[in-house]
């Protein structure tokens, strides 16, 4: 048999043994480069080739044995502590459902839609997670394009409220994968592609800010500058991460500061509508009087029906269960975000790691604007507290979301992003991955 | 020399935390680089090698990444993680401690009683 012949069925009887397909080009290539290296130094010793590949593949091994070795390493696995985490946190939203707050201003039950939401987002999260996310790395313009032309239709077709299209909100919480897939493009681009990036924030977080959505189009900036900051760190482009930092940041504070002078004016308007101080009063006279365990003054009801209004469902829920129901939502929360920036650092690869930091990042600022409005501070607009206020398109958009970044925690620590593009693989000198 | 198979595989992953803990290395060198400090003793096969290695990034002791050398190939290099050190660490304490109990037994008793 000719020695090439002998080392690609080698290696095809090491991969065949291996279950888990993703992993098989990382091993094939791995394993290749060894025997490479084996039937080098046996020739430089004097060898035939022939010999030489003959003595080489003798001392890898039996192909059985190290293939069926990697196998019981690579098994995809599933991370229960975050699944653990989301389920707790939808049966506590279907519990408020069921018990607390079962039917909306019209007299209509909430529980049935809120069902058959989680059951679509079961669904949607499941073949997500199955979905493999390195197919954003190796279409990364396909997902853009995708992501932008689903804002652009929502932003025309969608009935609006107010003057804003009122779905554009689920579409604006897939920006920052977009711009996941954008970054991942700008590698070793330098300085020009951090310039580059930082125009896309600006773009990106434009759509949810002519769609009128302006507490989202700052969150999106912001979750899109700190992907950056990371990838910067991370000497993904290339170039000298403190310097690329601090430009960075000081334009994107030039940015923004210009953004908030020309709209000045839009500003102070959107803060005086969102409810003016009358209803962040309110809040924090609810608060007040919130004890740690059981009802507060329930007086306070007889002035705005809050257990409908599901913007500050949170602060009812303090008022009505005590501050204990507040910290055991917050720290299911915050529990999954540490986690899941946790696992995003220690276990994912690079395109993992900025696709899983897009997820978080989403999750992140929606829990946080919400917080902050439920304690008396309306700044941001609180959209929903995922999974545990009412919300049909919210749930499902947010659990996708989830899925996808399950599917990168899934794959592990191994480098996924197409192995065998050695341009896509970083220098010895600058090894960002650690 | 050659030693009992058992034995070398139970150090094996201390082993190979201790050649990339002063440097990052991948897997071929690690092999020629082993043989070379152990004067052959240890002749470790690929097959073992690589399940360690991918184990060991699995559980996040080490870490990877694509680098080119001086030849134009581009090779996976392995790199120890601070948890992987500190899984030296112990695994090392560890086998001192065995080795050293070893040798008293072996000192005290005599060959031929600790081995009947």
């Amino acid at each position: 048999m000719p020695s090439h012949e002998s080392i690609s069925a080698y290696i095809n009887e090491v991969c065949n043994q291996v279950r888990w397909k993703r992993v098989r080009p990382v091993i094939a290539r791995e394993i290749e480069n060894h025997i490479d290296d084996q039937i080098q130094s046996y020739i430089s010793s004097g060898m035939e080739p022939d010999e030489a590949t003959e003595k080489a593949l003798l001392q890898m091994g039996d192909p059985l044995e190290i293939g069926s070795a990697l196998d019981r390493t690579h098994r995809p696995k599933p991370e229960w502590s975050m699944l653990i985490l989301i389920a707790a946190a939808l049966l506590i939203g279907l519990a408020i459902r069921m018990f607390v707050s079962p039917v909306n201003e019209f007299g209509q039950p909430l529980l049935p839609s809120s069902l058959l939401a989680v059951a679509i987002g079961v669904v949607c999260m499941t073949a997500v997670y199955f979905f493999d996310f390195s197919l954003i790395g190796k279409y990364p313009k396909l997902t853009q394009a995708l992501i932008i032309f689903s804002a652009l239709v929502t932003f025309v077709l969608s009935p609006r409220v107010k003057g804003a299209p009122l779905y554009l909100y689920y579409v604006v919480l897939l920006l920052p994968i977009a711009y996941a897939a954008f970054i991942y493009i700008q590698r070793k681009k330098g300085y020009w592609g951090i310039a580059l990036s930082l125009i896309a924030a600006f773009v990106l977080s434009g759509i949810a800010f002519v769609g009128s959505l302006w507490s989202e189009a700052l969150l999106v900036f912001l979750s899109c500058l700190i992907m950056l900051n990371i990838a910067i760190a991370k000497e993904w482009f290339c170039s000298k991460s403190a310097l690329g930092l601090i430009l960075t940041n000081l334009s994107a504070l030039a940015g923004v500061l210009a953004v908030i002078l020309t709209h000045i004016e839009y500003i102070t308007r959107w803060f005086g509508s969102i409810g003016g101080y009358y209803l962040p009063n309110l809040v924090k006279a609810l608060l007040r009087s919130s004890k740690l365990f059981g009802q507060g003054d329930p007086t306070l009801y007889n002035v705005l029906p809050f257990s409908y209004d599901e913007r500050y469902l949170l602060a009812y829920l303090t008022h009505r269960f005590g501050w204990i129901a507040f910290f055991v939502i917050v720290t299911v929360l915050t529990a999954f975000i540490v986690r899941g920036f946790y696992l995003a650092f220690k276990k994912a690869s690079i395109l993992g790691l900025f696709i899983s930091t897009a997820v978080l990042l989403t999750f992140t600022f929606q829990t946080i604007a919400y917080i902050i409005c439920n304690l008396g501070f309306p700044i941001l607009f609180a959209g929903t507290l995922p999974f545990i206020t009412y919300g049909k398109t919210a749930t499902v958009v947010n659990m996708a979301l989830i899925g996808l970044m399950l599917s990168v925690f899934r794959t592990g620590a191994l480098r996924f992003d197409n192995p065998y593009d050695s341009a896509n693989s970083l220098s010895k000198k600058s090894h960002p991955l650690n | 020399m050659q030693v009992n198979k058992s034995l070398l595989a139970s150090s094996t992953t201390m082993l190979v935390l201790k050649l990339l803990e002063k440097e990052d290395m991948y897997g071929y060198q690690m092999i020629e680089v082993l043989a070379k400090r152990s004067d052959n003793t240890f002749s470790l096969k690929a097959g073992t090698l690589y399940p360690i290695l991918h184990g060991l990034e699995k559980q996040g002791m080490l870490s990877s990444y694509e680098g080119t050398t001086d030849s134009a190939r581009v090779r996976k290099y392995y790199n120890l993680t601070s948890k992987g050190r500190r899984l030296l660490h112990e695994k090392q304490a560890e086998w001192n401690a065995y080795s050293d109990a070893v040798n008293k037994v072996l000192k005290r008793g005599g060959a031929g009683y600790a081995f009947s």
